[in-house]
């Protein structure tokens, strides 16, 4: 952690986590958004790994820490540890591969079994630049968001489409989830959620507020 | 056996002509595991120059002709070949010692044929999951860049017949690079018994626990690293925990990949020489790069010698102990 400055500045900090089946391109969703970089030819996610972008919502600096996790089964020893304080998730699937949306609802049940029911979720169907491939008709992932209450975009990480509106909007419902939760003056701590400790949005640690410049 | 490899990227490479790559092979313009920063010699004088020679002359006639005196030296001198071996094995004769020194060469004598029938008549669950990681393994080196080519090919052999071999195993993310290394250094068939010897124990204790569900051996590892931090480097220790860094985060894929996934090469292999020989990961490696970070850290010449100055073997045993304690289920043995 060279360079590390404590006192960045920002209103919140917000914990996501990509999740989704190995190859539907997680790891190119995220160094899209937060490096506008896509690269065909990347490494497999070995573990996990996470990166930050710093970005405006609605008026407020938002920091998201973005964690993005391997996709194999095997790896859910580890990688589940990753969900514990997240306040938003992008569930990611393949619009060329069925499997991978199929698999979608069973990633949904392991997300809800370890987070907070409040967690913002997206389902993401990603690679749409790959039109003629399309497995996954837009309407079937639609109805099943909408049966799940999870909102819905496709994205292409390879020509950006989408990318970052999916960010920003998870992030948008995120803060406004919270902003109202400061106006119904629920108290809050400042600190980062302690290991073991169940996060709610409503009363969270992990939604950070900073320099006490927005609370009241 | 062994394949030819490029010298300082002057000439061509294997696959493709005119790409300029390091001596290892990787692509120059990737600074992903290049070895630029970190390989001191980069104009060879002709001192290195002999002195390495010297070493392949040394190392030849400890090893004999296709091994045959490698064992009855090493019974006779213990010592001299650890402290050879801790210094770096000659890159011309790394395959070949790697196979020695982790009991594959025997397995590859007792089994003959058996490669080569997992390879062409079995079928394995995982054969889509191994497909789909085979170009997303080394992507910038030139022996697995090619879709399809030689690299690629040998690579999927090597894994489809480990998830064969082992169907409890299969396959899991990350044995790919390890593999991958091997197969810079070996053929497809001697590269399949080393991962053989390696995850199933030939002369050292089995490795498979790294993959098997709940990935006990990793879980064990990160364990260690974890209290090692903190009894060797308090400040650090104190520092991670206010900062909620556990190991996990940084450390996984140091295990899960045996440090081939994301470790400068030449370190990877210096740490693989020593590995393979002492039968047991480089936690002081581990140890005192995170004290001296960033400086100079990741240069094996720097790093190594150090490294082996800090005593940890009689605390990581201790550790194990405890770990397999607290947990219901142990790690296999």
């Amino acid at each position: 952690m060279a360079g590390y400055r404590a006192d960045e500045e920002y209103d919140y900090l917000f914990k996501l986590v990509l999740i989704g089946d190995s190859g539907v391109g997680k790891s190119n969703l995220l160094s899209r958004f937060t490096k506008n970089e896509f690269n065909l030819e990347s490494k497999s996610t070995i573990g996990v790994e996470f990166a930050t972008k710093t970005t405006k919502v609605e008026g407020k600096v938002v920091k998201a820490q973005i964690w993005d996790t391997a996709g194999q089964e095997r790896y859910r020893a580890i990688t589940s540890a990753y969900y514990r304080g997240a306040v938003g998730a992008l569930l990611i699937y393949d619009v060329t591969r069925h499997a991978t949306f199929e698999n979608a609802a069973r990633w949904l049940r392991e997300l809800r079994g370890h987070t907070d029911p409040n967690i913002v979720v997206m389902l993401i169907g990603n690679k749409c630049d790959l039109r003629h491939l399309v497995a996954v008709k837009t309407e079937e992932a639609k109805a099943f968001a909408e049966r799940e209450s999870l909102y819905f975009m496709e994205t292409s990480a390879l020509d950006a489409t989408n990318v970052e509106n999916a960010f920003t909007e998870v992030l948008t419902q995120i803060h406004k989830i919270v902003s109202k939760r400061s106006v119904d003056g629920g108290g809050e701590s400042a600190d980062l959620p302690g290991k073991g400790e169940t996060i709610n949005v409503k009363e969270d640690g992990s939604v950070l507020k900073r320099m006490g410049c927005c609370s009241n | 056996m062994s394949r030819k490899r490029t010298e300082n990227g002057s000439e061509s490479g294997p696959a493709t002509s005119h790409v300029p790559v390091d001596r290892f092979g990787f692509l120059k313009q990737e600074h992903a595991n290049s070895p630029e920063r970190f390989s001191k010699s980069k104009t060879t004088s002709s001192t290195d120059h002999d002195r390495e020679e010297r070493k392949v002359r040394k190392w030849r006639k400890m090893i004999g002709v296709g091994g045959s005196d490698w064992k009855h030296y090493v019974r006779r001198k213990p010592n001299v070949v650890r402290r050879r071996i801790r210094k770096g094995i000659p890159d011309c004769l790394r395959g070949l010692v790697w196979q020695l020194i982790s009991g594959s060469r025997d397995l590859l004598l007792m089994n003959p044929g058996v490669y080569e029938q997992l390879v062409i008549y079995e079928t394995s669950a995982s054969e889509l999951d191994i497909i789909r990681d085979i170009s997303r393994t080394f992507p910038s080196h030139v022996f697995f860049q090619k879709r399809h080519g030689p690299g690629q090919r040998s690579l999927y052999n090597v894994l489809k017949a480990y998830s064969v071999y082992d169907r409890d195993v299969g396959y899991v993310q990350g044995m790919g690079f390890i593999a991958g290394l091997l197969l810079l250094y070996m053929s497809e068939e001697d590269a399949f018994w080393l991962l053989v010897a390696l995850l199933k124990g030939a002369v050292h204790a089995p490795m498979e626990g790294l993959y098997h569900a709940g990935l006990p051996l990793v879980q064990q590892y990160l364990f260690q690293l974890e209290s090692l931090v903190k009894e060797l480097i308090p400040k650090l220790g104190e520092h991670f925990t206010q900062e909620m860094i556990n190991p996990s985060m940084y450390a996984s894929q140091w295990f899960i990949t045996v440090f081939s996934y994301s470790f400068p090469f030449p370190l990877a292999l210096r740490i693989w020489d020593v590995f393979l020989s002492e039968v047991k990961l480089p936690f002081e490696k581990l140890i005192h790069a995170l004290k001296t970070f960033p400086e100079d850290a990741m240069n094996p010449d720097t790093l190594l010698p150090l490294a082996y100055s800090i005593k940890v073997s009689k605390r990581l045993e201790e550790l194990t102990l405890e770990y397999q304690k607290t947990n219901a289920k142990p790690v296999q043995p």
